[in-house]
């Protein structure tokens, strides 16, 4: 059931992202990348990620939308057509596009237990996270505490994006 | 109790579906809220009755309820603000 | 015998898909709106139900952190149309 479901979300994964390619009006396409991060944090969801789902939705669905509703104040929402013809450039990534898919059937199953890469530290992690973290999921004791730095200078990025977010933000006043 | 829950987890499911195809199919903006803000509170209440009802009387079920009334007061806000917005800046003649 | 689980997520993926179609085939900005806000609450009732799917996992709070993001970025949208329509 679970991979049903993956397979309509990703379907509609794409006929969004179609859909941005295809529109003209600016306004529309923004809120198209709301519904793109929703639909991709309900996918990580399903697979067992549940700190990147929550931070997919709260930096996609919040932050990224802001920005860009903020910029679109100042631009029409209608987009120029291009002025050059851009058939061969896009005939040129579509084959760039098709012989990189090329490398998707080179990739292990999910959760297949003796893939190349299996080295002694993520056994070490699979047997003994448990037992010494005390967290039941195996993601969230690796990234808050086995590489609890990591996660910390993450943090300090973050917080240091949200300053000069709200710097850039400030209401200017306007003329009346 | 399974009986219970087996209908309240379907009738929700239909009645989710119902309000979907009728916010396609009608031809004006101001009838597809409507469609849409009452049969969108309706189904998420039947299905959040149904789970509490498989859990008991836990910490779980308080959640719930806080999701059910969160949900309730939001949807209802966003779309009302919405409405208000069609009617102050849309361009189309509406009927008085 | 095929359990109500799985009957009322089948119903409510295809009432998602459809408010996809509803989404790309409108012709004014406020059913866009109006597409999103739906969108973002069956999405919530996606992730209540695919808890019970397997035994031991509530996403009960996850569910809650989605709920308010979809009325802010609903309210959001809205505040910077009036913007726009009033300072143009």
């Amino acid at each position: 059931m679970t991979i049903t479901l993956l397979y309509i979300l990703l379907s509609i994964l794409i006929v969004i992202s179609i859909y941005v390619m295809i529109s003209r009006n600016l306004f529309s396409v923004i809120i198209s990348t709301i519904i793109f991060s929703m639909v991709c944090a309900l996918i990580f969801l399903l697979l067992d990620a549940i700190d990147v789902s929550l931070t997919e939705a709260a930096v996609g669905a919040g932050i990224s939308t802001i920005l860009f509703l903020s910029t679109i104040r100042y631009v029409d929402t209608i987009a120029t057509n291009p002025k050059k013809n851009t058939t061969p450039i896009a005939i040129l990534f579509f084959l760039l596009l098709m012989s990189m898919s090329i490398l998707i059937y080179d990739l292990p199953e999910i959760g297949k237990a003796n893939i190349v890469n299996n080295s002694q530290t993520t056994k070490y992690y699979i047997n003994n996270s448990t037992t010494e973290m005390g967290v039941p999921n195996v993601v969230t004791s690796v990234l808050a505490g086995y590489r609890g730095f990591d996660t910390l200078g993450e943090v300090i990025v973050i917080f240091i994006a949200g300053i000069s977010v709200l710097g850039i933000l400030r209401n200017k006043k306007r003329e009346t | 109790m399974s009986v219970i829950e087996t209908i309240l987890l379907i009738l929700g499911g239909v009645t989710a579906l119902i309000g979907t195809i009728g916010c396609f199919k009608f031809k004006d903006f101001l009838s597809r809220t409507h469609a849409v803000s009452v049969v969108d509170t309706f189904s998420t209440l039947l299905i959040i009755l149904s789970l509490i009802i498989h859990n008991g009387f836990t910490l779980l079920s308080i959640k719930l309820f806080l999701i059910l009334v969160f949900l309730y007061i939001t949807g209802s806000t966003a779309i009302h603000a919405l409405t208000q917005a069609f009617l102050k800046y849309s361009k189309k003649e509406i009927i008085k | 015998m095929i359990e109500a689980n799985i009957i009322v997520i089948t119903l409510i993926s295809i009432a998602l898909l459809i408010s996809i179609l509803r989404f790309i085939f409108a012709e004014e900005i406020y059913t866009k709106i109006l597409a999103t806000n739906l969108i973002g609450t069956k999405i919530v009732l996606l992730i209540l139900l695919s808890g019970t799917l397997s035994i031991e996992k509530d996403f009960t709070d996850i569910a809650l952190v989605y709920a308010l993001i979809n009325f802010i970025s609903t309210i959001v949208i809205l505040k910077y149309y009036e913007d726009k329509e009033k300072y143009q």
